[in-house]
């Protein structure tokens, strides 16, 4: 009896846990495949790209809007923090920024009504040294990620101010 | 007997991981909330979601916002639950439109990008609501451009499709219950090779 439950309880353990370990490991897996695509197309770690409008030719991720103006700046932290700067549309668009982690989460968003001001946001991992003043403090749980601005452009003839708006986004590293 | 049980936890790690892989990048989708063939979930970008919700999320609405900040309805089928499909002609009507500070109607290929097929019709935003003089307004799903005047979103090279629903700043009610938005009808009108 045992010499048949034996290895039969083995395959259901090890099939649950290669379900559960696969599952866990896939956004990490898609995430760095997407970030390596942009980095194909000329992302800089800790620097903002500007991604030209999004047309059917646009395969870095999946389901992107056509109406909506990208930029991103993949982030490290290993060597110090991210000050993301931008200036909100004069227009009352609609413009975001947030943050992902490495696993794909949503850690933090801010939109142009959030703040009305030009917002500065200081990423760093948590328990980091004090954000300086003015800042606003977002923390990643993972040393990489990425930060994605979104503009929406609610018409095509308001594309060239609002690309021109939208490259007031920056990321730089800091030290320290 | 060590080695067999030994071969049969090997046999079952792939079977659990391939079985894993099947589900992500096969017919997964992200589910949740249903409303007629609309679906949504309220656990994207949320870091409490489970395995396979994140999962299904990275594979279909990689770098989606989390729901205080936007909500996205997805739909693979029609009013009757029938697949959405190149083949078909469908109609989708506003009777009103979405409580959220900007949406947009976006058609994506049975690959999840946008189809490849030079027609520059892929979306419809809260913009043409505006500018819309039909009540409730309507917008035509067909592969080719309909004769008479509408809202056209080609699903020409598109096969098996997909539609998603953008709410930007969705009104809190939707937030706390997504089932109640008031969501577009999607009903098939005719299919190639039907009488």
């Amino acid at each position: 009896m045992m010499r048949r439950a034996l290895p039969i309880a083995a395959a259901l353990l090890a099939g649950l846990l290669g379900f559960w370990l696969t599952l866990n490991w896939t956004p990490g897996f898609i995430m760095s495949r997407a970030m390596e695509k942009m980095e194909s197309s000329g992302a800089v770690t800790n620097a903002a790209m500007h991604a030209p409008p999004i047309t059917e030719a646009s395969r870095n991720v999946v389901r992107p809007s056509p109406d909506i103006l990208y930029s991103i700046c993949p982030f490290d932290l290993s060597q110090g923090p991210l000050l993301i700067q931008a200036r909100w549309p004069r227009s009352g668009s609609y413009a975001s920024i947030s943050v992902y982690d490495s696993r794909t989460n949503n850690i933090f968003t801010l939109n142009d009504r959030d703040l009305g001001r030009a917002p500065a946001i200081w990423l760093d991992r948590p328990d980091a040294e004090a954000a300086p003043d003015g800042t606003i403090t977002a923390e990643s749980p993972t040393e990489a990620g990425l930060v994605l601005y979104r503009r929406i452009v609610e018409d095509p003839s308001m594309l060239p101010r609002a690309d021109a708006e939208r490259r007031s986004f920056r990321c730089d590293a800091q030290t320290r | 007997m060590w080695i067999k049980t030994g071969l049969a936890a090997l046999a079952g790690l792939a079977c659990g991981a391939a079985l894993a892989l099947l589900l992500v990048f096969g017919p997964l989708e992200i589910g949740g909330t249903q409303a007629g063939p609309w679906k949504t979930n309220l656990l994207i970008g949320d870091p409490s979601a489970s395995a396979v919700v994140r999962a299904a999320i990275a594979r279909r609405g990689l770098l989606a916002l989390n729901r205080s900040e936007a909500i996205y309805f997805n739909a693979t089928s029609d009013e009757n639950g029938e697949r959405l499909r190149e083949e078909c002609i469908y109609q989708v009507s506003f009777e009103r439109e979405p409580d959220a500070r900007w949406w947009s109607l976006t058609l994506y290929a049975d690959d999840d990008f946008l189809a490849v097929n030079g027609d520059n019709a892929h979306s419809i935003t809260a913009e043409h609501a505006a500018a819309s003089a039909e009540d409730p307004m309507t917008v035509t799903i067909a592969a080719s451009q309909p004769g008479t005047p509408t809202y056209w979103m080609s699903s020409h090279n598109a096969g098996r499709f997909a539609l998603t629903l953008r709410l930007y700043q969705p009104d809190a009610s939707i937030s706390a219950s997504p089932a109640s938005a008031a969501l577009p009808l999607i009903e098939r009108l005719s299919c190639r090779g039907e009488a």
